[in-house]
């Protein structure tokens, strides 16, 4: 079976987390690009897939010139509340949070766009990399299109959204020639989610652990690679083994046990993911044009805030 | 030495062999027609790229686009790589830590979290809470107070016309304040007292009830009066939202960020005051009484009052947990308010036991 397979442990993701708070909190927050950098290179790293190793190519210098960007934006904007407070006008105040919330509203696909395409475009296997040739025009028109449509129904259309936006994201990542695809349905993935939140409210949320993995399994299996099926293997006796352990070992140890969680977390997923067979993995091409396209020094791409879709 | 080559074009290991010859890597394979093949290499266009605990793959790319990479996978050539480039071992701090032993990581990594956590809560969030607490202003301090007092007043059983007699006890005592003070008197048994930013103080009947002397309401009003003046609440706000803005901007948590800017409503029954804050509020409040010439032993009446009020169970659990406490034990405040009494001049104010005996019926 052509299965991903992860080997992080949790002392090792342990020791990168807390050399990496250190270093950030001594300089106040700006060692925080260099610490996503060496997490994403020990996770990417810890996972392989026909014994061959994923690499984070990404550096903590790119990622700064985006952070810093935003790290000034915040302090120029808490300069002016408190500008606001001394000034005592509250008017102020209000437009200037109005402010915020749009800005980061209107920013938001941008964000998504960017990060994953700097993510692609410094992600490869064996040295082949992943690339993502989405038009950002294209992709902001599609999120407030939805967005509109999820606000006049009252988020019922969220659902929709949700897959409209994770099918345009796959549709147009590859790796080397190798193009990915998703084939989700708003409407069956509306239907799942409202058969597992009506099953986990009448079970008293028993039900959690196969609601997450219906979920899982649903973009799993219509996730390809050159119009073959991804494949889910996660049971459900697993899932529910690995949560309730997970929940016991956060709630007798004060939370401390955290990166032991995560790294069971990602290895239940991870490993779980089944490529399809009938893929040639040994004849995947560089794909040297969309690569070269994809490195621009583009503010929102080396911002690559963690924003999930 | 045998070794595992991509050429960067493609997908495919190709099982090669690598030498070392005059600073750089000839790499010699068979391609898919038969020939051999035969590639060099500056050996400081490489680098090694593994980021992880396992030594048993040696991984190194090239610095071109797009890169070519070679893994040694046998244990012999990893030797000999390591021995003829040893400036490709990874020296970072982040491998270096990995490849420690794992019961060293953890309890490196948890004592220097702890130690971490430790000077921040101690140090650096008191120190950023009091520059905070400085750049608001009186003005603001008071129209944010009224703010949250709209919202806590509706939670409580309020009696005007009590509150127009603590007003008055308040006003004739002599007290001063730069704030506009508001005594309200909350109609509910409840043995507690606190005071918002800006000026108001909660009473409640509860603990009214256990007073039997003027003197002791006057020190009460004295210890909330020093926390409004002192600003000791709003220092409390600041300490706990500067620990949460900085750990939102630390981790990037926009959200953090956003949510702890609008957050605007905090319950004041539970804001409890620090140890230190407490024991600033008792001593400036009897010195406050001595000014009025009215009797310091008040307070500590008061303190008797309050410390009867605990049961023989509650005070031998306090007694244990007294480090977690952030009140210090009556006992204590008892102790340190008889070594401050140094009033010999006080009077009885017939004025101020005449309101005290409406307030008590």
């Amino acid at each position: 079976m052509k299965k991903l397979n992860f080997t992080g442990k949790g002392s090792g993701y342990l020791a990168i987390w807390a050399l990496n708070l250190i270093l950030t909190i001594v300089t106040l927050g700006l060692y925080y690009p260099w610490a996503k950098e060496k997490m994403r290179k020990y996770l990417w790293n810890e996972t392989n897939f026909e014994n061959d190793r994923f690499q984070f190519h990404g550096t903590g210098k790119e990622m700064f010139k985006g952070f810093i960007k935003v790290y000034l934006f915040f302090v120029v904007f808490y300069a002016a509340f408190f500008a606001a407070q001394y000034a005592e006008n509250p008017e102020m105040y209000v437009i200037l949070i109005v402010l915020l919330y749009l800005v980061l509203l209107l920013l938001i696909p941008f964000a998504i766009f960017g990060a994953w395409r700097y993510r692609t475009s410094r992600t490869s296997w064996r040295g082949i990399y992943f690339s993502f040739d989405g038009k950002q025009s294209d992709f902001v028109k599609l999120f407030f299109k939805n967005l509109f449509f999820t606000i006049i129904t009252f988020g019922i259309y969220s659902y929709w959204m949700q897959i409209n936006i994770r099918k345009y994201i796959l549709n147009h990542t590859k790796i080397g020639n190798y193009r990915f695809s998703y084939t989700g349905d708003g409407g069956d993935y509306f239907g799942i989610n409202l058969l597992g939140g009506f099953l986990s409210m009448i079970t008293l949320y028993i039900y959690i652990p196969a609601f997450i993995k219906s979920l899982f399994e649903y973009h799993v299996k219509n996730t390809k690679l050159e119009g073959k099926s991804f494949k889910s293997t996660l049971t459900n006796s697993e899932i529910y083994g690995v949560l309730i352990v997970n929940f016991l070992l956060i709630i007798f140890t004060l939370g401390i046990a955290f990166p032991w969680v995560f790294i069971r977390t990602m290895k239940m997923y991870m490993n779980n993911i089944q490529l399809p067979e009938d893929v040639d993995y040994e004849n995947i091409k560089q794909d040297i044009d969309n690569y070269t396209d994809a490195t621009g020094d583009d503010f929102l791409d080396s911002l690559d805030l963690d924003l999930d879709f | 030495m045998k070794i595992i080559f991509f050429n960067g074009q493609s997908s495919k290991p190709i099982p090669a062999y690598i030498e070392n010859k005059l600073g750089e890597f000839h790499i010699s394979y068979t391609d898919e027609d038969s020939n051999v093949v035969f590639q060099s290499f500056k050996i400081e266009d490489w680098k090694r790229v593994d980021y992880n605990s396992d030594d048993a793959i040696f991984t190194i790319e090239n610095n071109s686009f797009p890169p070519c990479k070679i893994i040694f996978k046998e244990e012999k050539s990893i030797a000999y790589i390591k021995r003829i480039c040893p400036d490709l071992i990874n020296n970072n701090l982040h491998q270096k830590i990995l490849n420690f032993n794992t019961q060293k990581v953890i309890i490196g990594a948890f004592a220097s979290l702890i130690a971490i956590i430790a000077l921040y809560i101690f140090v650096v969030s008191p120190f950023i809470g009091k520059i905070v607490t400085n750049m608001i202003t009186i003005n603001t301090e008071i129209s944010l107070g009224n703010h949250f007092s709209k919202t806590l007043i509706n939670t409580l059983n309020i009696d005007d016309k009590k509150s127009t007699e603590l007003m008055q006890f308040y006003q004739t005592a002599g007290f001063q304040s730069k704030y506009p003070i508001e005594i309200i008197y909350a109609d509910e048994s409840t043995v507690n007292a606190f005071a918002i930013p800006g000026g108001k103080i909660v009473i409640f009947k509860g603990l009214l009830d256990k007073m039997e002397r003027y003197e002791e309401l006057a020190g009460l009003i004295g210890h909330e009066l020093a926390h409004v003046e002192k600003r000791h609440s709003l220092q409390q706000i600041s300490n706990k939202l500067s620990t949460y803005l900085l750990v939102s901007i630390l981790t990037n948590d926009t959200g953090g960020i956003t949510t702890a800017l609008m957050e605007h409503t905090i319950n004041f029954r539970s804001l409890k005051n620090s140890r230190s804050f407490e024991k600033e509020a008792d001593l400036w409040g009897i010195n406050e009484l001595k000014k009025l010439h009215i009797n310091q032993n008040g307070m500590i009446s008061l303190f008797e009052k309050i410390k009867n009020n605990e049961s023989d169970i509650n005070a031998t659990l306090t007694k244990t947990l007294e480090y977690m406490s952030s009140h210090p034990l009556t006992d204590k405040r008892i102790e340190y308010l008889k070594t401050s009494i140094t009033d010999t001049t006080s009077t009885q104010n017939n004025n101020l036991q005449k309101i005290f005996e409406r307030l008590q019926n």
